[in-house]
């Protein structure tokens, strides 16, 4: 009787014990979900209706502003529309050539096909030396190096393609494409992996060339994957910069994106706007809700489109 | 009539490898390419790339010709001019609520290596312990607390929210987190994101039996996490750790936004190229020296480091 007490009653101590434990520790992923995520993202919305007034003695002061952000930021958007048409060019280039280069390169590696070890390091590259190193040595390519090459070849240009613009956005899309394998290469490499290798075996058995092998049984295996990655790559669509900020500083002109100008602005701006040009925090909070209101539904409705309508393993 | 196809398959088979050959050629040609005419032109002196016109050529080390890049190349000038002129001077003036507060920086080569270092140390163990952290509780402890948190964090990947950083920078300001290593820390306490998913994963296919046994034995559920747990999963969480440490030392741009009196090489680097008002780093050389000397480090961690940076790393989980 005596022992089933105490077993019972270090039982509820040790659950206790437990409760205690994750509590504590459960408790810092939370708070930071509440302050950072829920907190920060309600904070947007409230900001985006008030309006502030600097006053040097007293700081800012605020007030309610109605919807007169959100028809100064609808304005915005709207006059300099290049900045979506930019992102969505960019977003169609990572649909149409990254990715698919990706899977194909990804394949290569997958079948161990000739010095596939050495070019997955060369994929890899763009992710360990990033955007800082490659992008600056790429901006002094365009610059130095064409101009070298364009004088010898007798012509008179006297700016780097970065400059001249029509030249600018390529210029721009073909460091995007060279940055764009890296993680995703590991990614469908590691997925491809996976693939039953009897499946490949019983195909080759069958006659399947290498094309048919990747169309007609990779692609449909790692289908989860690419939709995840096509999702991600829609849904930062208007946070995309682009390596923007590497490739021309603060002054990309009409090659910036949606994303490279929310940087900017924020980096720039105050809760009244500093000087002409630069939006207040309180409009770039509208900007911003307006631009989530537009992105959300596109990307929750393609995910579901695409895991409905896609193809099977089976 | 099979021996037609089989030849047939074998002929596309190979059509498609050459060409998948000559395009992974092709890139890596204009990578290596890059990298070496950044080496090369780092070597150079300035005058000989500028003014020689010798922008592809190997630097000219005949010490006995006027402009030549001996001292560039032996005894890598531009590397030191870097070392020794790498300056960066900023004043942050801010409100925190209705208090004025000014920042200042004043920081040479050591002071940004010493902010490189809290950043991407500090910020890489973060980031690959408080994932774990949280998918380890979520995994273990089913309480509804943590069925929640998935769901939430699986909500968080899906959804895309454009535009905080306004009321991201004002809260960091109003609490003084904004632009303190500290603040910086907090700010990636999340334990959301993709590693959450690997980390929970991994610790739901791992054995309760230890567990069972460890309480058996008496243990506290602190020693079963740091002292059971964590040192099984201890590969994963080193190499999520390494991909970090990677990503933050070339991160420039969340520094210059939440951290601008705390510079980091790689901002050092970016704002040599872009703002910096010393005649010294005018030059495309030097410039790229600063590039180089950033592109160092990395390199020697990925030469010991390789097959962890690359291992398999899916969405489904990191394979050991």
């Amino acid at each position: 009787m005596t022992t089933s007490v105490k077993t019972k009653k270090s039982m509820r101590a040790g659950s206790r014990n437990k409760l205690i434990f994750y509590s504590l520790f459960i408790s810092i992923p939370v708070l930071h979900f509440l302050i950072f995520y829920v907190y920060i993202n309600f904070g947007s919305i409230l900001l985006a209706f008030q309006s502030y007034a600097f006053d040097g003695l007293t700081g800012y002061t605020a007030s309610f502003a109605g919807f007169d952000n959100f028809v100064a930021a609808w304005t915005n958007i709207w006059q300099y529309s290049y900045r979506i048409t930019n992102a969505l060019i960019h977003l169609g280039v990572t649909v149409v050539i990254c990715m698919p280069l990706a899977l194909l390169f990804s394949f290569y590696l997958y079948k161990n096909y000739l010095m596939s070890g050495f070019f997955k390091v060369i994929l890899f590259m763009p992710q360990l030396l990033s955007g800082v190193i490659l992008g600056l040595l790429y901006r002094y390519i365009v610059t130095d190096v064409y101009l070298f090459f364009a004088k010898a070849a007798g012509s008179e240009e006297a700016m780097g393609l970065l400059s001249q613009p029509d030249k600018q956005l390529a210029t721009v899309i073909v460091f995007n494409v060279l940055m764009s394998f890296g993680v995703n290469i590991l990614t469908y490499t590691s997925t491809m992996s996976g693939i039953n290798g009897s499946l490949i075996e019983s195909a080759q058995l069958d006659g399947a060339n290498s094309m048919q092998e990747f169309i007609f049984i990779v692609l449909p295996m790692i289908y989860p994957t690419i939709v995840t990655l096509f999702i991600v790559g829609v849904s930062h669509v208007f946070t995309n910069q682009v390596n923007l900020y590497t490739l021309y500083g603060g002054n990309a002109g009409s090659n910036s994106t949606m994303g490279y100008f929310l940087y900017v602005q924020a980096k720039d701006s105050e809760l009244t706007a500093p000087r002409e040009g630069v939006l207040s925090y309180p409009v770039l909070s509208a900007m911003g809700l307006i631009l989530t209101a537009i992105i959300l539904p596109i990307s929750m409705g393609l995910r579901h489109v695409l895991n409905k309508y896609g193809p099977s393993a089976d | 009539m099979q021996k037609q196809n089989k030849i047939s398959k074998g002929v596309i088979t190979k059509i498609v490898m050459i060409v998948l050959f000559s395009a992974l050629v092709l890139y890596t040609l204009i990578i290596i390419g890059t990298l070496c005419w950044g080496l090369l032109t780092s070597l150079k002196n300035y005058r000989e790339f500028e003014n020689m016109g010798n922008v592809m050529g190997l630097p000219n080390l005949n010490a006995d010709e006027p402009v030549n890049s001996t001292a560039e190349f032996f005894q890598l000038a531009n590397y030191q001019i870097i070392w020794s002129n790498f300056n960066y001077k900023r004043t942050e003036p801010f409100y925190s609520g209705t208090m004025k507060i000014v920042h200042y920086c004043d920081a040479d080569f050591v002071t940004m290596l010493v902010n490189t270092l809290l950043y991407t140390v500090g910020g890489a163990v973060i980031y690959a312990f408080m994932p774990a952290l949280t998918a380890y509780l979520c995994a273990k402890y089913p309480y509804k607390l943590s069925k929640a948190l998935f769901v939430i964090y699986l909500m968080m990947m899906s959804m895309p929210i454009v535009g905080n950083y306004p009321t991201e920078l004002t809260f960091l300001r109003d609490t003084q987190l904004y632009d303190n290593i500290l603040g910086n820390y907090i700010q990636k306490m999340t334990g959301s994101g993709m590693y959450f998913f690997v980390y929970y994963a991994y610790f739901q296919g791992v054995s309760n039996t230890y567990r069972e046994a460890a309480e058996i034995d008496g243990a506290s559920q602190t020693t079963i996490m740091f002292g059971i747990y964590f040192p099984l999963a201890i590969k994963m969480i080193s190499t999520v750790f390494l991909i970090q440490f990677v990503n933050l030392w070339n991160d420039y741009q969340t520094p210059l936004m939440y951290l601008p009196t705390h510079p980091t090489l790689a901002f050092g680097v970016y704002y040599v190229s872009y703002q910096a008002l010393n005649p010294t780093f005018y030059h495309t050389p030097i410039r790229i020296a600063g590039c180089m000397m950033l592109a160092i480090p990395i390199i020697i961690i990925f030469v010991i480091f390789k097959d962890r940076l690359m291992g398999d790393v899916s969405l489904g989980g990191i394979k050991e």
